[in-house]
């Protein structure tokens, strides 16, 4: 069976649906942990849409934008799971809807 | 020679010798790194002004330039460092005394950040400017490990960080694919006289969104108060001003000379920046209202300051822009020194409570006075600086016609009013609570908060070295924006 040719459309929009899922994670779920794999995944779909944007474009700079988000986000997430190691120290748990000490 | 030790360069290199210092001086002699850091700053200010003088070539092909808006927000954000460093060597951090070097260092790398934000022209290094303020931010944020509402102070920016950058890093994306190209001047060439196509809004309104965060405009505000309530307060006067007028300038940059200053581009996004201005100030304002919590009361506070220079922004125009530059500098000189009394009461009392300021007037009548300037100001209370301020903006509200964000400016500024007095009240009608700590607040406040109640006095009635300031920042950008192309 043959679905056609993988357009740029279509990587635009699974990048999008990716986004979109990335979000919904950050928003809904509970455990910080999962919290910050969502924000992974958003930062990986905007990557997915940038290496896409290159190849069919035949440019090279989004190809390399790809190497500054990867580096951000990994500077990123070591710096978030240091802080969760610190707050599980102190509270025992990472569930989002326990950070409540700041409430008015 | 001289021209690649811009300012930047200067502030890593303060960072990192700080770090090394820490190394370095034996264990006895490190009271005099907290000096150091001080002196540092003060001459890295000093530097700033004087470079803003001079004449500085474009480097890095379009990639970092000087003009107005960069010469007159680089003294800003240093100036932000030089305050953030004096409170921050008197930030009770508890059992955490030892392991301070870092809370000095970080936040000369987080202002190297942003003076290359004011600088940069093209969307790769904002992204990586912005990464360098906010990554030094939420450690910083985070740094009162002790204390479990710091933490999650850090961890909230973090998380609202994050999706700030994915929703950027998703406009860059498709602005590569629209435009074929980050660099402003470049996306100018490439779209002007034509219609906006869907794909470019879709990728300017990622990159508002993004933006929006970081000014915590409404909606995107939620993460503001509890931040700035959980984070060491040194921190939260940084992210108030510093990290705010970073994104105001970069709003100003995108939207009023670079990329996006399109007519295809203003005609969708000036409804949707007057429209956030709104919801921004009638939130901002309506919310302070019931907050016992100085530093949440300062969030909001900075919120409904954000939506009045979301207003001026969505004039589109040049008065719009030399309305959000003035109003970034009188929001300083207003915010900063609350901010110093906040730290102290702090000190004192062990929190921010707002009870603590009942019968201040009594107590201490200076601090009381300084701060009384300080929050009419900012209420926007003639013949203060706050008043030239909130004027220019609705000023340039009335003459792009923008009647309904005037109307709404206009009434929030009056019930403003009411809830800027609630403190005005509380040290001065409220009694003195009947236990009363015996410490007083040291002399320095009380000069640093009279001198700035001072400040917005003089300039209040003599605004010229505030005009001459924003007119600097105006004047060379319609020329750097030709040199561009």
């Amino acid at each position: 069976m043959n679905f056609g040719e993988v357009t740029l459309g279509h990587y635009l929009a699974l990048s999008l649906l990716l986004f979109l899922i990335g979000l919904a994670g950050v928003i809904l779920r509970r455990s910080l942990l999962v919290v910050m794999m969502s924000l992974e995944l958003l930062l990986n779909a905007a990557n997915l849409a940038l290496v896409a944007v290159g190849k069919f474009h035949g440019l090279p700079d989004p190809q390399v934008a790809v190497f500054f988000v990867i580096t951000v986000a990994a500077a990123e997430v070591a710096l978030g799971l240091a802080i969760l190691v610190a707050i599980f120290r102190i509270k025992r748990t990472t569930a989002v809807d326990q950070m409540a000490s700041l409430r008015f | 020679m001289i021209r690649w030790f811009c300012p930047e360069v200067l502030l890593v290199l303060t960072g990192v010798t700080l770090i090394l210092a820490d190394a370095l001086i034996p264990p006895g002699k490190k009271e005099w790194l907290p000096r150091l850091s001080i002196l540092l700053g003060i001459a890295l200010f000093i530097f700033t002004i004087w470079q803003s003088g001079q004449p500085m070539p474009e480097v890095w092909a379009n990639l970092f330039v000087t003009d107005g808006l960069s010469l007159v927000f680089k003294p800003f954000f240093v100036l932000c460092l030089v305050g953030v460093t004096l409170i921050s060597v008197r930030y009770p951090m508890g059992r955490e005394e030892v392991v301070r070097t870092e809370f000095l260092a970080l936040p000369f790398f987080s202002t190297a950040g942003l003076c290359l934000l004011a600088s940069a022209r093209d969307f790769l290094a904002i992204f990586v400017a912005l990464e360098l303020v906010a990554i030094s931010l939420y450690l910083l944020a985070a740094f009162h490990r002790s204390r479990a509402a710091s933490l999650e102070a850090g961890m909230k920016l973090l998380v609202m960080g994050g999706l700030s950058t994915g929703f950027l890093v998703m406009g860059i994306a498709w602005l590569y694919a629209t435009a074929g190209s980050t660099e402003f001047s470049r996306i100018i060439l490439e779209q002007a006289g034509r219609p906006a196509s869907p794909a470019l809004l879709f990728a300017v309104g990622l990159i508002l969104t993004g933006l929006a965060f970081k000014i915590a405009a409404v909606p995107f505000h939620a993460w503001a108060p509890d931040v700035y309530e959980g984070a060491p307060t040194p921190i939260t006067a940084f992210l108030a001003i510093a990290s705010k007028a970073a994104g105001f300038v970069l709003l100003l940059r995108i939207f009023c000379l670079g990329a996006f200053a399109l007519d295809s581009v203003g005609w969708v996004f000036r409804p949707i920046l007057l429209t956030m201005g709104i919801a921004t100030v009638t939130l901002g304002t309506l919310a302070a209202l019931p907050q016992r919590n100085l530093k949440r009361y300062l969030a909001y506070s900075g919120i409904a300051h954000a939506g009045y220079m979301l207003l001026a922004l969505g004039t589109w125009g040049e008065s719009g822009m030399g309305t959000v530059a003035g109003y970034l500098w009188a929001y300083l000189l207003a915010t900063f020194p609350v901010f110093i009394f906040v730290q102290e009461l702090e000190r004192v009392h062990g929190n921010a409570d707002m009870r603590h300021l009942d019968g201040l007037a009594q107590r201490d009548p200076g601090p009381a006075l300084g701060l009384t300037l300080c929050f009419l100001s900012m209420a926007g209370l003639p013949p203060l600086l706050g008043f030239s301020a909130k004027l220019s903006v609705f000023t340039a509200l009335w003459s792009a016609g923008e009647i309904p964000g005037l109307v709404v400016g206009v009434i929030m500024a009056v019930v403003g009013l009411g809830f800027y007095l609630v403190p005005i009240r509380a040290m001065y009608w409220e009694r003195e609570p009947d236990v009363v700590p015996a410490q007083r607040f040291p002399s320095f406040l009380v000069w640093i908060l009279l001198l700035a109640g001072a400040a917005q006095l003089i300039l209040g009635f003599q605004p010229r070295p505030l005009v001459r300031l924003v007119e600097k920042s105006l004047a060379p950008m319609v020329s750097g924006n030709l040199q561009g192309k």
